[in-house]
């Protein structure tokens, strides 16, 4: 039995290694290329820094790219917060009223089309120079995934469970908290995670609009002096955010839904 | 002593007898889409007696499980009545437990909550009745289960879960809607002998109706067996299963059972349930 286990557990580790490792080795033997092939090719540094430049560009300016990193992570979570609560909010109402079905529904889709980076610049006339209209840009672009995956999943409960719901005779507030929110998580995490890489773009998006602070406004900064090394490595600091609340999000999801079938 | 010779006169007795728990007052289905409208179930009376075992066969489609939504309150009839106890069932009927073709589990609660699942919504403290929930799992042979997710569960196990919640509140009524469906044929065979031996423990505080396709599970249920026709469903026949309990599922394919299960096919013949192949003779 512990046999058993060990070896699940060992063979678990040895799937994780090699989901890491796989792409970690194709990635490096890239960097490998990337670092011999430029200088070969003669290609200048302000157009493309090799690697080891890079790295050192980051580490130099390491101050300066997390003071600039605070910003956009500020940016990123209390928008993406306040899509998610939102999201939610409208998944459960536009599937529990018909009549909120059909008046939201096709604005929502409506509202999906529309190009919301080309209002941003209008956003900076309401909403002035702060964080206020970055954390807009990132709740409209967050917003949408979390409220069609957060409906799908309360509209896809199976009719049995429905109908055993009713003869339980459960009022629809139990009901609620009791079956159909942990029934829609599933579906709400990939809304999430969704929302969440969207979040990201939609801060530099707004910081590129408009900004003195910020790794989007670092970025600018760093193109308009031709500090590509610079660029690169506030790049990387973009990826490594990203990729971290990303993962934040995953490991929320496997704890909330540890029970359940893979 | 062929069983089936009596059955003709059987069909008089199911009009109501005294000791009724259900009754239906010609009750039917229509459903209306937007693709047309479809009769579900024709015009049906019934009585369901208290304490037995209703097994219900039909072909497919034929209103079988309109009926149970029906009885159970969860659907409303388009005309008639049911009746529970005497009392009209105008909403959903609360004294009921229900099991499905699927187990319809909750993936993030253990067995025993998935059990409990009953109480709680309906604002019941489900506490003082996990004893009885674990009691009745065992009986139901899920010893020492109680603490597994339902993704660590079999099929048959998963039923026998959902079996599990249909009685732990004490109905009166057991709604089962081929819950057997899905599982392997061996585990089957258990499932019934234990389905028969949990009601011969209730005796007549439990009703249960069990619909099924599977004619010979019908007949080693049921006290009597009721046989639809095709859509919309009619009733073809009652037949009272006049066979002593505990029933063997040794002898389904023998005498008795097999006599009865016969008698079902003639009637589903003659109603017009089967396809009658060219080199029968059939006609054009
Ligand atoms: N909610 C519904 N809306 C429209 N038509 C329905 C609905 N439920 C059932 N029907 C139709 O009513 C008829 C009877 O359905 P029902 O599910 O009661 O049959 P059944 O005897 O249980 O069949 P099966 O053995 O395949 O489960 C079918 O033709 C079905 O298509
Ligand atoms: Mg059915």
């Amino acid at each position: 039995m512990t046999e058993i286990a060990t070896g699940a557990r060992r063979r678990k580790a040895g799937n994780a290694l090699s989901t890491l490792a796989y792409p970690g080795g194709l990635c490096l033997v890239l960097l490998a290329l990337w670092q011999f092939l430029v200088p070969a090719l003669d290609v200048e540094t302000s157009v493309l820094p090799v690697p080891t430049e890079i790295l050192s560009a980051g580490w130099e300016n390491r101050d300066l790219i997390r003071e600039h990193t605070w910003p956009t992570l500020l940016e990123t979570v209390v928008g993406f917060a306040i899509a998610a609560v939102l999201g939610i909010v409208v998944a459960v109402a536009i599937t529990a009223v018909p009549a909120i079905h059909k008046t939201l529904y096709p604005l929502l889709v409506g509202s999906l089309v529309v190009p919301k980076i080309a209002i941003a610049p209008l956003f900076v006339i309401w909403f002035g120079f702060g964080y206020t209209p970055k954390i807009i840009m990132v709740v409209l672009i967050a917003f949408f995934p979390v409220v069609v995956d957060m409906a799908l999943g309360l509209t896809s409960i199976p009719p049995e469970l429905r109908m055993l719901n009713r003869s339980m005779g459960a009022s629809r507030w139990r009901a609620f908290w009791k079956i159909s929110f942990p029934f829609a998580l599933p579906n709400l995490f990939i809304g999430l995670k969704l929302a969440m890489a969207l979040a990201i773009i939609g801060a530099i998006v707004a910081e590129f609009v408009q900004s003195s602070q910020g790794l989007g406004y670092l970025l600018l900064q760093a193109n308009s002096t031709l500090q590509t090394p610079l660029f690169f490595a506030a790049i990387v600091a973009l990826t490594v955010l990203g990729v971290v609340l990303y993962m934040v999000i995953e490991l929320l999801e496997a704890v909330v839904l540890r029970t359940r079938r893979r | 002593m062929d069983p089936a010779a009596g059955l003709t006169d059987v069909r008089a007795a199911s009009p109501t007898t005294g000791d009724d728990l259900v009754t239906l007052d010609g009750v039917a289905k229509t459903y209306t889409t937007a693709t047309g409208t479809t009769q579900a179930l024709s015009p049906t009376s019934l009585a369901i007696r208290r304490g037995e075992f209703l097994s219900v066969v039909g072909p497919s489609g034929c209103g079988k499980s309109t009926l149970l939504t029906m009885i159970s309150g969860l659907v409303p009839p388009t005309a008639g009545e049911v009746r529970i106890d005497g009392e009209l069932v105008d909403r959903p009927y609360r004294h009921c437990g229900i099991a499905f073709q699927t187990s319809v589990l909750l993936e993030w609660r253990s067995v025993l909550d998935n059990v409990l699942l009953q109480f709680e919504m309906r604002g019941i403290d489900p506490a003082p009745h996990r004893d009885k929930a674990v009691a009745l799992l065992d009986s139901l042979g899920l010893e020492g289960s109680s603490r597994l997710y339902p993704r660590e569960l079999s099929g048959g196990m998963k039923q026998r879960v959902s079996i599990a919640r249909a009685l732990i509140h004490d109905p009166s009524l057991l709604l089962m809607d081929e819950p057997f469906s899905a599982v392997d044929a061996l585990t089957r065979d258990q499932l019934s002998m234990d389905l028969q031996q949990v009601c011969m423990d209730r005796g007549r505080d439990l009703t249960v109706l069990f619909i099924t396709h599977h004619i010979e599970e019908a007949v080693f249920l049921g006290d009597r067996v009721l046989v639809m026709t095709p859509r919309p469903g009619r009733i073809a026949e009652v037949i009272d299963i006049d066979l002593p309990r505990p029933r063997r599922l040794e002898d389904a394919g023998r005498e008795k059972q097999a006599a009865y299960a016969a008698h079902i096919r003639e009637t589903f013949s003659r109603v017009g349930v089967y396809r009658r192949n060219q080199h029968e003779g059939g006609q054009a």
